[in-house]
């Protein structure tokens, strides 16, 4: 089924953006054709993963912010361009990555979160499919098992590789062109997970705390670094001093974001839910303002409550519960308007 | 003994280079400078931690900067380490030939400098209103801490690392010198009207044509080398103790390219101009900023047919501010690196 197009008047020389129309003429909901088409390749994205114990809870106004996101219209100029697009992570999707995959994920995520912080090159990202292949050959695990008899997967691997100014061997290993070779130790080949070796379950799968982390830290890494990508484009930020107040304000949007030594990537693994996911919304409530102040600055169109809150002196418990509401709906939705795809969005570690 | 005074001097052209508190005259660079690292990671004369630099009033504190001592034993030493390869280790789990991290004494030599001067900010800040905490204090600390962070905690190549640890060096001795000067220094170059007695601060001092800055300088003992004509020496009211040769870059400093590496040049022009200066940090800063991977080719799927990108905008908003979003796709943002 097609939604009917209302298309803006056409006067000469009129609006040189295409906007998203009004509620009516745009997709509402993952129910809608835009949807679809995020579905056909899987899961419907802009949904919590369903039945999986293991998986991260969801926040609920995030939940509700990416359920609402509103499709571009079928047809319109940024849906007829998206819809040739593919779309890139520069994670893998926690809700692709199958538990056969979770332990080359373990292994191999030090050097994707080494690839992903890089200031030399832009990262570059990857699609779904590729990032399937990455993990089940075990690329970057130490143990890949991918040939050059492999002759396809061989070639896009060794395409990505290159992107990131690294080679790949006949034995399936990335390494830096012309540096020292460093021997494989067995202290390399152990399986570890926040420094401590993981213990396999008797049917040989891993412990589901460590599952439950690692899946955490796949949606946090994401939208940590989508955040800072879309607060980059969005915030317009321009020369050196900008650009690092503004990865600065990024930063105070997560727990621990004010200290010196705080690193956006990777991030520390709570004990408990912090920050953004924290129980309490007063105890949420830095995190949201400091997305709202972030989110003054985003050439968008924003919702008053965002631009009159974010700077308010004192927020009642109310209007704290409504600003958040605004700030996982804007973002969710200025995400998917720019990236084509659904956001990974910020998830509780219990 | 006064600023005009010279207890050196040295003749070029037909100017003169006297100092009235060093024994020595170094070499004054001329001609366009091409600002580069060098084999060993610094700029070479150009770089404020290595030679003294033309005063410049914006950056008041440069020749505060530590000279590098003669003494293999003096803890500042650490500052001016250039790590071999035997210094980089692999970095355990990481399954990329060739990508790790400096480690061993020198290493942990560094860390504690690190921390000492960190310590001793903290201390100073601590006392000071958080408003009239100087912005130099401020600045000169993130860029020593985030220098620090990226050094300790993200693995790179060996050369990535080598250049972090020059960074992480170069931004120390930076802060030790804003620090030097608003702990006292500034104080003494504005009301003393005398030298300190005992011998001057071991730093690398500056070159100026300036009689002010010279005196400035000489009053809260820091090594100054005044630039004049030489016709001021012929009416005999300038004490000249002794003439000597200049003291040559080329003698002193590694000036040869770093093998394999072709870093680019970031400044070429005159040598008074404080762009000289600030380029060097603007290299500096532009590689602690990370890339955005959705920069530049990867959205095209936004451009419409008049190659305008689409965005979030309500009918209401787009009515309000018009042109507020418009911006060609077609046009990157220069990296400040590419600037």
């Amino acid at each position: 089924m097609r939604n009917k197009k209302k298309t803006l008047p056409k006067y000469p020389g009129a609006l040189l953006i295409q906007p998203f129309l009004p509620d009516a003429s745009r997709g509402s909901g993952s129910s809608k054709q835009g949807a679809q088409k995020q579905k056909a390749h899987g899961r419907d994205k802009f949904a919590e993963p369903e039945h999986d114990p293991l998986a991260p809870p969801g926040i609920p106004a995030w939940v509700e912010g990416l359920k609402s996101v509103k499709h571009a219209a079928p047809g319109d100029a940024g849906d007829r361009q998206k819809t040739k697009a593919v779309e890139k992570y520069l994670f893998p999707d926690p809700g692709m990555v199958r538990p056969k995959f979770y332990e080359n994920w373990l292994r191999s995520r030090a050097a994707w979160v080494w690839r992903a912080n890089q200031t030399e090159l832009p990262p570059t990202l990857i699609s779904p499919s590729l990032w399937r292949e990455c993990l089940f050959y075990g690329l970057a695990t130490g143990q890949s098992t991918l040939r050059p008899d492999n002759t396809n997967q061989f070639e896009k691997v060794k395409k990505l590789a290159a992107a990131f100014n690294l080679n790949l061997d006949d034995k399936g290993n990335l390494g830096v062109p012309g540096a020292r070779e460093f021997p494989q130790t067995a202290r390399d080949m152990r399986l570890l997970w926040r420094d401590r070796q993981v213990r396999k379950k008797e049917d040989g799968s891993l412990e589901d705390e460590v599952v439950r982390e690692m899946l955490w830290e796949l949606y946090e890494i994401s939208f940590r670094m989508e955040l800072r990508g879309l607060d980059r484009e969005l915030s317009m930020a321009q020369g050196w001093e900008d650009i690092i107040q503004r990865e600065e304000m990024v930063n105070r949007c997560f727990a621990g974001g004010d200290a010196d030594s705080f690193e956006l990537s990777p991030p520390v693994i709570p004990i408990s839910n912090a920050g953004l996911a924290s129980d309490e919304l007063e105890d949420r409530g830095p995190y949201i303002v400091a997305l709202a102040r972030l989110m003054a600055r985003w050439a968008v169109g924003k919702p008053k409550i965002v631009e009159d809150l974010a700077f308010s002196p004192k927020l009642s418990k109310d209007d704290l519960a409504k600003l958040e509401s605004a700030v996982a709906s804007l973002y969710c939705q200025a995400f998917y308007d720019h990236r084509a795809r659904a956001p990974l969005t910020p998830h509780r570690i219990k | 003994m006064t600023a005009l005074d010279a207890k050196v001097a040295a003749f070029i052209g037909d100017s003169v280079v006297t100092s009235p508190n060093e024994d020595y005259i170094p070499e004054v660079p001329t001609g366009t400078a091409e600002v580069q690292l060098r084999a060993d990671l610094r700029f070479g004369p150009d770089d404020a931690s290595l030679w003294p630099q033309p005063y410049l009033e914006n950056y008041p504190f440069l020749p505060l900067i530590p000279r590098k001592p003669n003494n293999p034993e003096n803890y500042k030493m650490i500052m001016w380490w250039l790590p071999g390869a035997e210094e980089f280790r692999a970095s355990e789990g990481l399954h990329v030939g060739g990508v790790g991290f400096i480690a061993g004494a020198n290493f942990d030599r560094l860390d504690v400098e690190v921390h000492k001067l960190k310590g001793m900010t903290r201390e100073f800040t601590d006392k000071v209103k958080s408003e009239d905490i100087p912005r130099f204090v401020n600045a000169t600390y993130a860029t020593m801490i985030h220098c620090w962070v990226r050094l300790a905690h993200s693995p790179g190549t060996f050369e990535e690392k080598c250049l972090e640890v020059s960074e992480v060096q170069r931004a120390w001795l930076e802060h030790w010198a804003v620090m030097d000067y608003y702990k006292g220094r500034q104080r003494m170059m504005e009301t003393r009207t005398e030298p300190p007695s005992g011998p001057i601060k071991q730093t690398v001092g500056c070159f100026t044509a300036s009689i002010d800055v010279a005196q400035r300088c000489f009053v809260a003992g820091i090594p100054v080398w005044l630039i004049r004509d030489y016709r001021v020496l012929l009416g005999g009211r300038v004490r000249v103790d002794r003439q000597v040769d200049f003291t040559t870059v080329a003698s002193c400093l590694e000036l040869g390219k770093r093998r394999g590496v072709n870093y680019p040049v970031v400044y070429s022009g005159r040598r008074d101009d404080e762009r000289r200066y600030t380029e060097q940090h603007g290299f500096m800063r532009s590689r602690l900023v990370w890339r955005n991977p959705w920069e530049g080719g990867e959205d095209t799927w936004k451009m419409g047919e008049t190659g305008l990108m689409s965005v979030t905008r309500s009918l209401k908003d787009l009515e309000a501010h018009p042109t507020r979003v418009v911006r060609s796709g077609a046009k990157m943002r220069d990296h400040p690196c590419e600037k």
